[in-house]
Protein backbone atom coordinates (compact mmCIF):
# COMPACT_ATOMS: atom_id res chain seq x y z
CA UNK A 1 0.00 0.00 0.00
CA UNK A 2 0.75 3.57 -0.79
CA UNK A 3 2.88 4.50 2.26
CA UNK A 4 1.54 8.34 2.11
CA UNK A 5 -1.98 7.09 1.60
CA UNK A 6 -1.77 4.33 4.88
CA UNK A 7 -0.48 7.90 6.55
CA UNK A 8 -3.78 9.60 5.61
CA UNK A 9 -6.09 6.56 6.62
CA UNK A 10 -4.35 6.33 10.06
CA UNK A 11 -4.84 9.91 10.37
CA UNK A 12 -8.40 9.91 9.41
CA UNK A 13 -8.90 7.10 12.22
CA UNK A 14 -6.87 8.81 14.51
CA UNK A 15 -10.21 11.78 14.41
CA UNK A 16 -12.55 9.28 14.75
CA UNK A 17 -11.23 7.74 17.15
CA UNK A 18 -10.18 11.25 19.27
CA UNK A 19 -13.33 12.98 18.09
CA UNK A 20 -15.26 9.59 19.66
CA UNK A 21 -13.37 9.99 22.85
CA UNK A 22 -14.11 13.33 23.32
CA UNK A 23 -17.92 13.28 22.85
CA UNK A 24 -17.96 10.04 25.28
CA UNK A 25 -16.07 12.13 27.63
CA UNK A 26 -18.35 15.03 27.22
CA UNK A 27 -21.73 13.51 27.59
CA UNK A 28 -20.92 11.56 30.93
CA UNK A 29 -19.05 14.67 32.64
CA UNK A 30 -21.03 14.62 36.23
CA UNK A 31 -20.47 16.65 39.60
CA UNK A 32 -19.67 14.77 42.71
CA UNK A 33 -18.90 15.46 46.10
CA UNK A 34 -16.88 17.78 44.89
CA UNK A 35 -16.88 16.92 40.88
CA UNK A 36 -13.59 14.82 41.45
CA UNK A 37 -14.69 13.17 44.44
CA UNK A 38 -11.71 14.60 46.32
CA UNK A 39 -13.38 16.52 48.91
CA UNK A 40 -16.49 16.75 51.15
CA UNK A 41 -18.47 19.94 51.93
CA UNK A 42 -20.00 19.47 55.11
CA UNK A 43 -21.32 20.98 58.43
CA UNK A 44 -19.07 22.10 61.40
CA UNK A 45 -18.89 24.10 64.62
CA UNK A 46 -16.43 27.06 64.71
CA UNK A 47 -14.23 26.56 67.26
CA UNK A 48 -13.99 30.24 68.35
CA UNK A 49 -17.66 31.26 68.08
CA UNK A 50 -19.37 28.29 68.09
CA UNK A 51 -21.67 28.96 65.12
CA UNK A 52 -22.64 26.31 62.71
CA UNK A 53 -20.43 27.17 59.37
CA UNK A 54 -19.52 24.73 56.27
CA UNK A 55 -16.34 22.99 56.06
CA UNK A 56 -14.54 21.18 53.50
CA UNK A 57 -12.38 17.98 54.01
CA UNK A 58 -9.80 17.44 51.70
CA UNK A 59 -10.05 13.27 51.35
CA UNK A 60 -6.42 13.25 50.04
CA UNK A 61 -5.08 15.54 52.13
CA UNK A 62 -6.96 14.45 55.44
CA UNK A 63 -7.17 17.77 56.34
CA UNK A 64 -10.49 20.45 57.01
CA UNK A 65 -10.68 24.24 55.93
CA UNK A 66 -14.11 26.18 57.00
CA UNK A 67 -15.45 28.11 54.30
CA UNK A 68 -18.66 29.78 55.55
CA UNK A 69 -20.00 30.81 58.56
CA UNK A 70 -23.22 32.62 59.27
CA UNK A 71 -24.54 33.93 62.61
CA UNK A 72 -27.53 35.70 63.56
CA UNK A 73 -29.01 37.63 65.94
CA UNK A 74 -33.10 37.37 66.25
CA UNK A 75 -35.19 40.82 67.39
CA UNK A 76 -34.96 41.63 70.74
CA UNK A 77 -31.95 38.81 71.56
CA UNK A 78 -30.72 39.47 75.31
CA UNK A 79 -27.35 37.94 74.10
CA UNK A 80 -23.69 38.97 73.72
CA UNK A 81 -22.85 36.19 71.04
CA UNK A 82 -24.31 34.45 68.37
CA UNK A 83 -26.92 32.45 69.88
CA UNK A 84 -28.92 30.00 67.27
CA UNK A 85 -26.42 27.70 65.58
CA UNK A 86 -27.87 28.28 61.63
CA UNK A 87 -29.33 24.85 59.92
CA UNK A 88 -26.93 25.32 56.51
CA UNK A 89 -27.34 23.46 53.85
CA UNK A 90 -24.43 23.01 50.59
CA UNK A 91 -24.02 21.87 47.78
CA UNK A 92 -20.96 21.55 45.01
CA UNK A 93 -22.27 23.40 41.81
CA UNK A 94 -21.42 20.96 38.62
CA UNK A 95 -18.44 23.12 37.82
CA UNK A 96 -16.41 22.28 41.25
CA UNK A 97 -15.43 25.61 41.29
CA UNK A 98 -18.08 26.94 43.29
CA UNK A 99 -19.96 26.12 46.48
CA UNK A 100 -23.87 27.58 47.31
CA UNK A 101 -24.59 27.58 50.64
CA UNK A 102 -28.62 27.68 51.96
CA UNK A 103 -30.28 29.01 54.78
CA UNK A 104 -33.64 30.38 56.13
CA UNK A 105 -33.58 32.23 59.44
CA UNK A 106 -34.18 35.76 60.39
CA UNK A 107 -33.66 38.75 57.78
CA UNK A 108 -34.90 41.09 55.88
CA UNK A 109 -38.06 43.83 56.68
CA UNK A 110 -40.37 41.23 57.29
CA UNK A 111 -41.35 39.10 60.38
CA UNK A 112 -41.34 35.58 58.13
CA UNK A 113 -37.45 35.88 57.67
CA UNK A 114 -35.75 34.90 54.79
CA UNK A 115 -34.14 32.58 52.61
CA UNK A 116 -30.15 33.79 52.46
CA UNK A 117 -28.39 31.80 49.08
CA UNK A 118 -24.25 32.39 48.77
CA UNK A 119 -22.64 31.06 46.34
CA UNK A 120 -18.88 31.01 47.29
CA UNK A 121 -15.98 30.40 45.05
CA UNK A 122 -14.25 27.14 45.94
CA UNK A 123 -11.06 27.42 42.74
CA UNK A 124 -9.69 31.13 42.27
CA UNK A 125 -10.44 34.67 43.55
CA UNK A 126 -13.88 36.01 42.41
CA UNK A 127 -16.39 37.85 44.85
CA UNK A 128 -18.93 35.80 47.07
CA UNK A 129 -22.24 36.23 46.07
CA UNK A 130 -25.28 36.43 48.52
CA UNK A 131 -29.03 37.03 48.05
CA UNK A 132 -31.28 37.56 50.49
CA UNK A 133 -35.01 36.71 49.61
CA UNK A 134 -38.03 37.84 51.78
CA UNK A 135 -40.20 34.52 52.56
CA UNK A 136 -43.42 35.37 51.06
CA UNK A 137 -45.44 33.74 54.18
CA UNK A 138 -44.45 31.68 57.46
CA UNK A 139 -44.86 28.74 55.71
CA UNK A 140 -42.15 29.50 52.98
CA UNK A 141 -39.20 28.81 55.09
CA UNK A 142 -40.70 25.59 56.37
CA UNK A 143 -41.28 24.21 52.96
CA UNK A 144 -37.79 25.36 51.82
CA UNK A 145 -35.87 22.81 54.94
CA UNK A 146 -38.45 20.68 54.50
CA UNK A 147 -37.01 19.76 50.45
CA UNK A 148 -33.22 18.26 49.83
CA UNK A 149 -31.38 21.30 48.39
CA UNK A 150 -32.35 20.94 44.77
CA UNK A 151 -29.59 22.53 42.46
CA UNK A 152 -29.78 21.51 38.59
CA UNK A 153 -26.89 23.08 36.86
CA UNK A 154 -26.09 26.32 38.11
CA UNK A 155 -29.95 26.86 38.81
CA UNK A 156 -31.46 26.04 42.43
CA UNK A 157 -35.17 25.36 42.86
CA UNK A 158 -37.17 25.85 45.70
CA UNK A 159 -41.00 25.54 46.96
CA UNK A 160 -42.56 28.47 48.01
CA UNK A 161 -45.80 26.68 48.46
CA UNK A 162 -47.52 23.30 48.15
CA UNK A 163 -47.65 24.35 44.67
CA UNK A 164 -45.02 27.12 44.28
CA UNK A 165 -41.83 26.66 42.71
CA UNK A 166 -38.98 29.60 42.26
CA UNK A 167 -35.68 29.01 40.32
CA UNK A 168 -33.04 30.98 41.09
CA UNK A 169 -30.32 31.32 38.26
CA UNK A 170 -26.96 31.39 40.46
CA UNK A 171 -25.06 33.48 38.06
CA UNK A 172 -27.23 36.32 38.08
CA UNK A 173 -29.81 35.89 40.80
CA UNK A 174 -32.61 35.90 38.45
CA UNK A 175 -35.58 34.64 40.24
CA UNK A 176 -38.42 33.04 38.31
CA UNK A 177 -41.44 31.77 39.86
CA UNK A 178 -43.92 29.19 38.80
CA UNK A 179 -47.32 27.83 40.15
CA UNK A 180 -48.53 24.57 39.19
CA UNK A 181 -52.04 25.14 38.01
CA UNK A 182 -52.92 22.10 37.24
CA UNK A 183 -51.28 20.29 39.69
CA UNK A 184 -53.86 17.59 41.75
CA UNK A 185 -52.19 17.49 44.63
CA UNK A 186 -49.05 18.53 46.77
CA UNK A 187 -45.84 18.50 44.95
CA UNK A 188 -42.39 18.07 46.01
CA UNK A 189 -39.12 18.36 44.20
CA UNK A 190 -35.82 16.42 44.33
CA UNK A 191 -32.53 16.89 42.77
CA UNK A 192 -31.05 14.60 39.92
CA UNK A 193 -28.42 12.58 41.54
CA UNK A 194 -26.25 13.57 39.10
CA UNK A 195 -27.10 17.75 39.79
CA UNK A 196 -28.50 18.03 36.24
CA UNK A 197 -31.85 18.34 36.89
CA UNK A 198 -35.22 17.55 39.10
CA UNK A 199 -37.85 15.37 39.77
CA UNK A 200 -40.92 15.81 41.34
CA UNK A 201 -43.06 14.06 43.21
CA UNK A 202 -47.22 14.97 43.36
CA UNK A 203 -49.27 13.53 45.63
CA UNK A 204 -52.98 13.39 43.68
CA UNK A 205 -55.48 12.95 46.04
CA UNK A 206 -58.21 13.35 42.97
CA UNK A 207 -59.89 11.71 41.26
CA UNK A 208 -57.69 9.27 43.09
CA UNK A 209 -55.46 8.67 45.73
CA UNK A 210 -52.06 8.20 44.11
CA UNK A 211 -48.40 9.80 43.37
CA UNK A 212 -46.99 10.25 39.85
CA UNK A 213 -43.03 10.82 39.80
CA UNK A 214 -41.95 12.43 36.97
CA UNK A 215 -39.05 14.59 35.67
CA UNK A 216 -39.54 18.11 35.59
CA UNK A 217 -37.85 20.30 32.71
CA UNK A 218 -35.66 22.75 34.55
CA UNK A 219 -36.16 25.78 31.67
CA UNK A 220 -39.84 25.53 31.53
CA UNK A 221 -41.09 23.76 34.28
CA UNK A 222 -43.07 21.36 32.17
CA UNK A 223 -43.31 17.88 34.06
CA UNK A 224 -43.01 14.22 32.05
CA UNK A 225 -44.75 11.33 34.42
CA UNK A 226 -42.31 8.78 34.46
CA UNK A 227 -44.05 6.53 36.76
CA UNK A 228 -47.29 6.25 38.69
CA UNK A 229 -47.57 4.67 42.33
CA UNK A 230 -50.17 3.58 44.51
CA UNK A 231 -48.11 4.21 47.86
CA UNK A 232 -49.71 6.51 50.38
CA UNK A 233 -46.45 8.57 51.62
CA UNK A 234 -46.24 9.74 55.25
CA UNK A 235 -44.13 12.80 56.51
CA UNK A 236 -41.57 9.63 57.71
CA UNK A 237 -40.93 8.11 54.24
CA UNK A 238 -37.85 8.13 52.90
CA UNK A 239 -37.49 8.15 49.16
CA UNK A 240 -34.69 6.71 46.70
CA UNK A 241 -34.42 7.38 42.85
CA UNK A 242 -31.67 6.41 40.18
CA UNK A 243 -30.46 9.29 37.62
CA UNK A 244 -32.91 8.35 35.37
CA UNK A 245 -36.01 8.30 37.31
CA UNK A 246 -36.56 4.72 36.35
CA UNK A 247 -36.34 3.01 39.67
CA UNK A 248 -38.08 4.58 42.89
CA UNK A 249 -37.94 2.99 46.05
CA UNK A 250 -40.27 4.33 49.40
CA UNK A 251 -38.85 3.42 52.69
CA UNK A 252 -40.44 3.48 55.68
CA UNK A 253 -40.50 2.32 59.54
CA UNK A 254 -43.40 1.46 61.41
CA UNK A 255 -43.24 -0.35 64.85
CA UNK A 256 -39.79 -1.72 64.12
CA UNK A 257 -40.11 -3.16 60.85
CA UNK A 258 -38.64 -1.36 57.90
CA UNK A 259 -41.27 -1.91 54.68
CA UNK A 260 -39.34 -1.49 51.73
CA UNK A 261 -41.43 -0.73 48.21
CA UNK A 262 -39.05 -1.04 45.08
CA UNK A 263 -41.36 0.75 41.91
CA UNK A 264 -40.08 0.49 37.83
CA UNK A 265 -42.49 1.37 35.26
CA UNK A 266 -45.57 2.17 37.41
CA UNK A 267 -44.97 -1.94 38.84
CA UNK A 268 -44.07 -2.97 42.12
CA UNK A 269 -40.94 -4.79 41.10
CA UNK A 270 -40.06 -5.81 44.44
CA UNK A 271 -40.71 -5.40 48.77
CA UNK A 272 -39.73 -6.63 51.45
CA UNK A 273 -40.03 -5.94 55.45
CA UNK A 274 -36.79 -5.85 57.37
CA UNK A 275 -37.04 -6.91 61.70
CA UNK A 276 -34.60 -4.40 62.90
CA UNK A 277 -35.40 -5.56 66.40
CA UNK A 278 -36.42 -2.14 67.12
CA UNK A 279 -39.61 -0.73 68.46
CA UNK A 280 -38.46 2.75 67.91
CA UNK A 281 -36.20 2.82 64.56
CA UNK A 282 -36.60 5.83 62.21
CA UNK A 283 -34.75 6.32 59.09
CA UNK A 284 -33.28 9.78 57.92
CA UNK A 285 -32.49 10.09 53.79
CA UNK A 286 -32.53 7.45 51.42
CA UNK A 287 -30.36 6.90 48.31
CA UNK A 288 -30.08 3.79 45.94
CA UNK A 289 -26.78 2.14 45.26
CA UNK A 290 -24.44 2.58 42.36
CA UNK A 291 -25.21 -0.62 41.12
CA UNK A 292 -29.14 -0.36 42.05
CA UNK A 293 -29.58 -3.15 43.61
CA UNK A 294 -30.03 -1.76 47.39
CA UNK A 295 -31.10 1.05 49.23
CA UNK A 296 -28.59 2.79 51.75
CA UNK A 297 -30.44 4.68 54.25
CA UNK A 298 -29.36 6.82 57.80
CA UNK A 299 -31.32 5.56 60.79
CA UNK A 300 -31.73 6.30 64.35
CA UNK A 301 -32.69 3.48 66.81
CA UNK A 302 -33.80 3.63 70.24
CA UNK A 303 -31.69 1.78 72.81
CA UNK A 304 -34.57 1.92 76.04
CA UNK A 305 -35.90 5.11 76.88
CA UNK A 306 -33.10 7.50 77.31
CA UNK A 307 -30.47 6.80 74.55
CA UNK A 308 -30.06 6.35 70.74
CA UNK A 309 -27.68 4.75 68.27
CA UNK A 310 -27.24 5.97 65.06
CA UNK A 311 -26.19 4.73 62.00
CA UNK A 312 -26.25 3.70 58.06
CA UNK A 313 -28.33 0.61 56.92
CA UNK A 314 -28.22 -1.09 53.38
CA UNK A 315 -31.36 -3.00 52.45
CA UNK A 316 -30.42 -5.38 49.27
CA UNK A 317 -33.15 -5.94 47.06
CA UNK A 318 -33.59 -9.32 47.78
CA UNK A 319 -34.02 -11.36 50.57
CA UNK A 320 -30.77 -10.88 51.69
CA UNK A 321 -29.66 -9.76 55.15
CA UNK A 322 -29.42 -5.77 55.51
CA UNK A 323 -26.56 -4.66 56.33
CA UNK A 324 -25.50 -1.92 58.94
CA UNK A 325 -23.26 -0.02 60.67
CA UNK A 326 -23.58 2.24 64.04
CA UNK A 327 -21.37 5.16 64.25
CA UNK A 328 -22.90 6.35 67.80
CA UNK A 329 -23.54 3.98 69.86
CA UNK A 330 -25.28 6.09 73.44
CA UNK A 331 -26.59 9.38 72.00
CA UNK A 332 -29.15 10.97 74.48
CA UNK A 333 -32.51 10.56 73.25
CA UNK A 334 -33.83 13.18 71.03
CA UNK A 335 -36.78 11.73 69.69
CA UNK A 336 -37.15 10.17 66.41
CA UNK A 337 -37.22 12.83 64.27
CA UNK A 338 -33.74 13.96 65.13
CA UNK A 339 -32.71 11.52 62.40
CA UNK A 340 -33.74 14.19 59.96
CA UNK A 341 -30.55 15.73 61.10
CA UNK A 342 -28.26 12.99 60.33
CA UNK A 343 -28.38 12.26 56.30
CA UNK A 344 -25.88 10.87 53.79
CA UNK A 345 -24.49 11.89 50.57
CA UNK A 346 -23.70 9.33 48.35
CA UNK A 347 -19.94 9.86 46.28
CA UNK A 348 -20.55 10.05 42.50
CA UNK A 349 -18.43 7.08 41.62
CA UNK A 350 -20.93 5.50 44.29
CA UNK A 351 -18.42 3.79 46.55
CA UNK A 352 -17.80 6.47 49.24
CA UNK A 353 -20.92 7.55 51.66
CA UNK A 354 -20.17 10.70 54.25
CA UNK A 355 -22.48 11.40 56.82
CA UNK A 356 -21.89 14.33 59.44
CA UNK A 357 -23.29 14.70 63.03
CA UNK A 358 -22.91 18.20 63.84
CA UNK A 359 -26.41 18.83 64.20
CA UNK A 360 -26.85 15.95 66.56
CA UNK A 361 -24.22 17.92 68.44
CA UNK A 362 -25.88 21.00 68.12
CA UNK A 363 -28.57 20.65 70.22
CA UNK A 364 -29.65 20.90 74.20
CA UNK A 365 -28.71 17.16 74.82
CA UNK A 366 -25.73 17.03 72.12
CA UNK A 367 -24.10 13.92 71.40
CA UNK A 368 -20.46 13.15 73.27
CA UNK A 369 -17.86 15.31 71.79
CA UNK A 370 -15.99 12.06 70.54
CA UNK A 371 -18.94 11.47 68.73
CA UNK A 372 -19.15 14.49 66.47
CA UNK A 373 -17.77 13.68 63.55
CA UNK A 374 -17.84 13.23 59.55
CA UNK A 375 -18.20 9.69 58.81
CA UNK A 376 -17.06 8.55 55.36
CA UNK A 377 -18.08 5.04 54.56
CA UNK A 378 -16.06 3.28 52.08
CA UNK A 379 -18.38 0.72 50.31
CA UNK A 380 -16.42 -0.83 48.08
CA UNK A 381 -14.17 -2.05 50.99
CA UNK A 382 -16.05 -5.46 51.96
CA UNK A 383 -15.55 -4.37 56.01
CA UNK A 384 -17.20 -0.82 55.06
CA UNK A 385 -13.96 0.94 56.53
CA UNK A 386 -14.80 3.87 58.27
CA UNK A 387 -12.74 7.17 58.15
CA UNK A 388 -13.93 9.09 61.19
CA UNK A 389 -12.96 12.98 60.80
CA UNK A 390 -13.54 14.33 63.67
CA UNK A 391 -15.52 17.65 64.73
CA UNK A 392 -14.17 19.79 67.36
CA UNK A 393 -17.14 21.07 69.31
CA UNK A 394 -16.57 24.71 70.81
CA UNK A 395 -15.74 25.13 74.08
CA UNK A 396 -18.85 26.11 74.97
CA UNK A 397 -20.62 23.48 74.26
CA UNK A 398 -17.69 21.09 75.65
CA UNK A 399 -18.04 22.58 78.63
CA UNK A 400 -21.92 21.67 79.04
CA UNK A 401 -21.28 18.39 77.79
CA UNK A 402 -19.08 18.10 80.83
CA UNK B 1 -32.83 -6.21 28.66
CA UNK B 2 -33.65 -1.90 29.31
CA UNK B 3 -32.30 -2.20 32.80
CA UNK B 4 -29.26 -4.08 31.69
CA UNK B 5 -28.61 -2.07 28.65
CA UNK B 6 -29.15 1.52 31.23
CA UNK B 7 -26.40 0.14 33.55
CA UNK B 8 -24.30 -0.46 30.61
CA UNK B 9 -24.75 2.99 29.54
CA UNK B 10 -24.43 4.91 32.08
CA UNK B 11 -21.02 4.01 31.88
CA UNK B 12 -20.51 6.33 28.55
CA UNK B 13 -23.56 8.70 28.62
CA UNK B 14 -24.98 11.41 30.95
CA UNK B 15 -28.37 9.85 30.66
CA UNK B 16 -30.16 12.67 31.29
CA UNK B 17 -33.71 12.11 31.41
CA UNK B 18 -34.67 15.70 30.86
CA UNK B 19 -32.50 14.30 27.43
CA UNK B 20 -33.78 10.92 26.85
CA UNK B 21 -36.74 9.82 24.10
CA UNK B 22 -39.41 7.92 26.07
CA UNK B 23 -41.31 6.18 23.11
CA UNK B 24 -44.62 4.82 24.89
CA UNK B 25 -43.44 6.10 28.26
CA UNK B 26 -40.10 3.91 27.96
CA UNK B 27 -36.81 5.57 28.38
CA UNK B 28 -34.23 4.49 26.19
CA UNK B 29 -30.62 3.57 27.48
CA UNK B 30 -29.40 6.48 26.43
CA UNK B 31 -29.67 10.15 26.11
CA UNK B 32 -30.80 11.43 22.51
CA UNK B 33 -28.04 12.51 20.82
CA UNK B 34 -26.55 9.59 22.11
CA UNK B 35 -29.22 7.36 20.29
CA UNK B 36 -28.08 9.24 17.48
CA UNK B 37 -24.76 8.08 17.60
CA UNK B 38 -25.54 4.67 18.44
CA UNK B 39 -28.37 3.98 16.26
CA UNK B 40 -26.33 6.15 13.20
CA UNK B 41 -23.38 3.83 13.84
CA UNK B 42 -24.77 0.85 13.49
CA UNK B 43 -26.83 1.91 10.09
CA UNK B 44 -23.18 3.59 9.23
CA UNK B 45 -21.48 -0.08 10.05
CA UNK B 46 -23.75 -1.98 8.05
CA UNK B 47 -24.16 0.38 5.19
CA UNK B 48 -19.86 0.39 4.58
CA UNK B 49 -20.74 -3.57 4.84
CA UNK B 50 -23.35 -3.73 2.49
CA UNK B 51 -23.01 -0.75 -0.46
CA UNK B 52 -18.82 -0.04 0.78
CA UNK B 53 -19.15 3.39 -0.83
CA UNK B 54 -16.16 4.93 -2.49
CA UNK B 55 -13.89 6.52 0.04
CA UNK B 56 -13.11 9.59 -2.69
CA UNK B 57 -11.80 12.77 -1.26
CA UNK B 58 -15.01 14.21 -1.33
CA UNK B 59 -16.74 11.48 0.66
CA UNK B 60 -14.32 11.97 3.00
CA UNK B 61 -14.36 15.79 2.98
CA UNK B 62 -18.35 15.79 3.31
CA UNK B 63 -17.97 13.21 6.45
CA UNK B 64 -15.48 16.20 8.01
CA UNK B 65 -18.15 18.63 7.92
CA UNK B 66 -20.41 16.36 9.83
CA UNK B 67 -18.11 15.69 12.08
CA UNK B 68 -17.26 19.73 12.58
CA UNK B 69 -20.60 20.08 12.71
CA UNK B 70 -20.97 17.87 15.97
CA UNK B 71 -19.19 21.38 17.47
CA UNK B 72 -21.65 24.16 17.84
CA UNK B 73 -24.32 22.09 19.07
CA UNK B 74 -22.23 19.51 21.74
CA UNK B 75 -20.62 22.43 23.29
CA UNK B 76 -24.14 23.95 23.08
CA UNK B 77 -23.13 27.16 21.68
CA UNK B 78 -26.50 26.94 19.42
CA UNK B 79 -29.52 26.67 21.20
CA UNK B 80 -31.39 22.97 19.98
CA UNK B 81 -34.15 20.48 21.09
CA UNK B 82 -34.37 16.75 21.01
CA UNK B 83 -34.48 16.44 17.02
CA UNK B 84 -32.23 18.40 16.87
CA UNK B 85 -29.67 16.47 19.50
CA UNK B 86 -30.43 13.25 17.40
CA UNK B 87 -29.56 14.26 14.10
CA UNK B 88 -25.97 15.68 15.21
CA UNK B 89 -25.65 12.30 17.19
CA UNK B 90 -26.58 10.73 13.81
CA UNK B 91 -24.24 12.71 11.58
CA UNK B 92 -21.60 12.58 13.82
CA UNK B 93 -21.89 8.74 13.99
CA UNK B 94 -21.71 8.21 10.01
CA UNK B 95 -18.29 10.76 10.30
CA UNK B 96 -16.39 8.80 12.97
CA UNK B 97 -17.34 5.34 11.82
CA UNK B 98 -16.58 6.50 7.85
CA UNK B 99 -13.02 7.50 9.59
CA UNK B 100 -12.47 4.56 11.17
CA UNK B 101 -13.79 2.01 8.68
CA UNK B 102 -10.98 4.00 5.88
CA UNK B 103 -7.67 1.97 7.71
CA UNK B 104 -9.39 -0.93 7.52
CA UNK B 105 -11.49 -1.06 4.01
CA UNK B 106 -8.06 0.23 2.62
CA UNK B 107 -5.86 -2.86 4.03
CA UNK B 108 -8.50 -5.53 3.30
CA UNK B 109 -8.99 -4.15 -0.24
CA UNK B 110 -13.03 -4.22 -0.70
CA UNK B 111 -14.88 -3.32 -3.72
CA UNK B 112 -16.22 -0.09 -3.87
CA UNK B 113 -19.61 0.77 -6.06
CA UNK B 114 -20.54 3.92 -7.39
CA UNK B 115 -24.47 3.61 -6.95
CA UNK B 116 -23.79 2.61 -3.30
CA UNK B 117 -22.93 6.50 -2.67
CA UNK B 118 -26.16 7.57 -3.50
CA UNK B 119 -27.87 4.64 -1.64
CA UNK B 120 -25.47 5.23 1.37
CA UNK B 121 -26.97 9.12 1.46
CA UNK B 122 -30.53 8.39 0.65
CA UNK B 123 -30.56 6.19 3.51
CA UNK B 124 -28.81 8.53 5.97
CA UNK B 125 -31.21 11.18 5.20
CA UNK B 126 -33.86 8.60 5.88
CA UNK B 127 -32.06 7.85 8.89
CA UNK B 128 -32.15 11.96 9.96
CA UNK B 129 -35.79 11.65 8.95
CA UNK B 130 -37.20 8.97 10.60
CA UNK B 131 -35.35 8.02 13.66
CA UNK B 132 -36.12 11.52 16.00
CA UNK B 133 -39.64 11.14 14.39
CA UNK B 134 -40.28 7.22 15.37
CA UNK B 135 -39.00 8.18 18.51
CA UNK B 136 -41.36 10.70 19.89
CA UNK B 137 -44.09 9.03 18.08
CA UNK B 138 -43.16 5.38 18.54
CA UNK B 139 -44.58 3.38 21.44
CA UNK B 140 -43.34 0.79 23.36
CA UNK B 141 -42.31 -1.42 20.48
CA UNK B 142 -40.31 1.13 19.14
CA UNK B 143 -38.84 1.28 22.41
CA UNK B 144 -37.37 -2.06 22.18
CA UNK B 145 -36.46 -1.86 18.74
CA UNK B 146 -34.13 1.44 18.89
CA UNK B 147 -32.89 -0.22 21.84
CA UNK B 148 -31.42 -3.15 20.28
CA UNK B 149 -30.53 -0.84 17.43
CA UNK B 150 -28.51 1.44 19.86
CA UNK B 151 -26.71 -1.85 21.23
CA UNK B 152 -25.62 -3.02 17.99
CA UNK B 153 -24.58 0.58 17.31
CA UNK B 154 -22.52 0.47 20.32
CA UNK B 155 -21.05 -2.91 19.36
CA UNK B 156 -20.33 -2.12 16.25
CA UNK B 157 -18.30 1.16 17.23
CA UNK B 158 -16.52 -0.79 19.85
CA UNK B 159 -15.48 -3.69 16.92
CA UNK B 160 -14.26 -0.66 14.47
CA UNK B 161 -12.20 0.44 17.88
CA UNK B 162 -10.61 -2.19 18.27
CA UNK B 163 -9.63 -3.14 14.98
CA UNK B 164 -8.16 0.46 14.17
CA UNK B 165 -6.20 0.29 18.02
CA UNK B 166 -5.13 -3.48 16.40
CA UNK B 167 -4.35 -2.15 12.96
CA UNK B 168 -1.86 0.56 14.98
CA UNK B 169 -0.31 -1.18 17.35
CA UNK B 170 0.80 -3.84 14.15
CA UNK B 171 1.92 -0.59 11.68
CA UNK B 172 3.70 0.69 15.30
CA UNK B 173 5.52 -2.93 15.56
CA UNK B 174 6.55 -3.11 11.83
CA UNK B 175 7.55 0.57 12.39
CA UNK B 176 9.55 -0.83 15.40
CA UNK B 177 11.49 -3.87 13.59
CA UNK B 178 11.92 -2.11 10.32
CA UNK B 179 13.71 0.70 13.05
CA UNK B 180 15.63 -2.06 14.55
CA UNK B 181 16.88 -3.75 11.19
CA UNK B 182 18.07 -0.09 9.87
CA UNK B 183 20.17 -0.18 12.86
CA UNK B 184 21.84 -3.29 12.56
CA UNK B 185 22.13 -2.78 9.34
CA UNK B 186 24.15 0.51 9.92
Amino acid sequence: MNMTKEKRNAALASVGLLALSIYVMACNSSPSFSPDDTKVLYPAFDPVTGVIGMSVYDREAGSSEMLFLLAGYDHGSQTNTPPCPALLRGQWLPSGKDVVIAYVGPGGNNKEGAITLSVIPWAGRKPVKTLLSECDTEKAGEFFMTSPLCVAGERLFYRGGPNQLFRIDLRTFTRTEHEFEDAQGDMAIYPAPDGRGVFYLEQQTDPKEQTVFGWLDPETFSRTALMTTTNRLRDETSIAYDRQGRTLAYLEADDGIANLTVWRDSQVAFSRSVDTQSEKLAFGNAILTASGKSVLATFARANGTNATSYGLMEIPFSDAPAREVTFIQEAPANGEDSVGYFQAALSHDGKTVAIASTYLGAGDKGIKPEDCALFLVELSNPDWMVTKVPIPMPARKLAESQ
Amino acid sequence: MIEALSHLFAAVCGQNPGHTWAPGGMLLPCCQRCTGLYVGAGIAALLHLGLRPKMTSLFLRIHGAFLLFMAPFGFHWVAHGPAMRTITGVLFAFAVVTFLWVPLASRFTFHVSKPGVWRYFLILAATLLLLPLAASLGGTFVGYGLSLLIAWGALALAALVIADVGLGLLAALRWLCRLISLRVLA
